[in-house]
Order: structure tokens, then sequence, then C-alpha cells
């Protein structure tokens, strides 16, 4: 899931803070073509990125 | 995406045989579709709960309505069945007939057993709120210890206790003789983790 993640989701830095975000869908075809369930844990995955990076600006 | 790459398996109890069936990846698309379906047997519900308030003329005309709409969505529901569930093994069912794929599974059983098996696809298909839960850090301790950010993301979603479902049989669903109505979404049977691969595609 891991390696899935980071193919899928690159880092934003080109705003006011570093954003995980989806950049690439995990499987052929559009977004309605995809796993459902795989993309909710994607999301699961990318919130968790992102509550994390907001914790490491708030150390820096 | 192909749904059957790595089907779910699941366990629905059916005149009162628990039988291993395997539920289908659904698409985004599919699952809007199926939530669709979700709201309405819940306002079809709640239509329901309030007839018996309502004039008898009123009552008879809303009958009416509900039996249309009743007849389309539980055209939905099967269709959903048909094309997501297949049995692990084919099994001859008390009615006779032959259960070897969704199709079959719809014509061997009644609304209350198609009803359990529509759940059981919408619920393996549905990233439950304790995995949700599980794959959260512990956010106590912001002070940057490595304790803080150690449960790494990949973890969740692959959890086997995080994707099992509540115990007792689908076909606890209580349904009526005429209708599609809401039933409590847990009642399907526990069955194995899903696979821990991820796909291969990228």
């Amino acid at each position: 899931m891991q390696a899935l993640f980071d193919a899928t989701h690159e880092v934003d830095t080109a705003g006011m803070a570093a954003v995980c975000r989806l950049v690439r869908l995990p499987d052929a075809g559009g977004a309605s073509d995809q796993d459902a369930w795989l993309l909710d844990a994607l999301e699961v995955l990318r919130d968790e990125s992102n509550a994390m990076l907001a914790e490491a600006r708030k150390r820096a | 995406m192909d749904r059957w790459a790595r089907p779910r398996p699941e366990s629905i109890t059916l005149d009162g045989v628990p039988r291993a069936v395997e539920i289908a990846r659904l698409s985004v698309g599919e699952m809007a579709n199926v939530r669709l379906y979700i709201r309405m047997l819940s306002l079809q519900e709640q239509r329901l709960a309030t007839l018996a308030d309502r004039p008898v003329l009123e009552q008879l005309a809303i009958a009416r309505d509900e039996r249309d709409a009743n007849e389309q969505l539980g055209t939905w529901i099967s269709e959903v069945v048909t094309t997501s569930l297949r049995p692990v093994t084919p099994w001859l069912a008390l009615s006779g007939v032959e259960v070897v794929d969704g199709q079959s599974y719809c014509a061997a059983y009644d609304n209350d057993a198609i009803l359990a098996a529509f759940w059981a696809i919408y619920l393996r298909n549905t990233l439950t709120e304790e995995t949700r839960k599980n794959s959260a850090s512990p956010r106590g301790s912001a002070d940057g210890s490595p304790q803080s950010e150690s449960p790494r993301r990949g973890d969740a979603p692959e959890s086997p206790a995080g994707d099992v479902l509540p115990s007792d049989s689908t076909s606890a669903a209580a349904v009526s003789v005429t209708t599609f109505p809401i039933a409590n979404p847990s009642g399907t049977t526990a069955a194995a983790s899903r696979p821990a691969s991820v796909l291969s595609a990228v």
C-alpha cells in the first residue's frame, strides 16, 4: 500500500504549505473506473500524511 | 480495473447454512450507484414509517407509488448482486436452484437474501470507521518524538482486523414481502482479511 501511495501521490510545495496530493490514478481509466475501496484507503493515507506534514510545520 | 482480480471473501447464511461467496471490487462509479440505492432505501423506509399516520386515500396513493418505485429499486439491487457476487463453490438452494453465480443467487432466494447480499457487497467495498480510526497516528505527543509518527501511513488499510465486518448472519436483515426496506448493515458475517498485495498497475 505504501508503494502504491508513493506512486500516486506527491508533496506539493508550491503553496503556502506543503500538501500531499493525488497526482495519478492508481488504475487505468477515469476517476469513476477506480477501485472505490482503494481510493478511500488512499484518501485516509493522504489525510494522515497531510496531518503529519502539518505537525512537522508546527514544530519547524 | 479487473473487478474480480482480488475478490473479497464473505460468508452469508442462507437457509440456515453459511455459504462462502466472493464479492467483486466495485469501482467508484458503481459505489456511487450503490450509495444512491441505499439512500433510496432509507427514504423509502422513512415514507413507510409515517404511512399509517396519513389519510386512507393518501395511503393508497403512496402505496401505489411505492410499489412502482420498489420494483425499480429491487431490479437495481438485484443487478448489483448479479454482477458483484459469486459463490466460491456452487451449491443447491432449498428452492431447487443451483447457485453458480450472482444471477442464480437472485433466482434462488427471496428479497431477504438478496438484500443481505447487497449489504455485504456494499460493506466489503467500504472502508470501515474502525479502519479509518486505526490508521490515525497518536497525536497526543506532538513534540517530535518518534512515537508520534511511528504508525506509518500504509499500515491501516492492510490491517486484517480493521477490515473485518461485524459478526452475525446477513440473513438477519429484516425484510418485508413487498419492499426492500433499509436494514441494519451490520449483519454480515466476519470473513478473512483482504489480500495484502497492492495493484500491479503502478
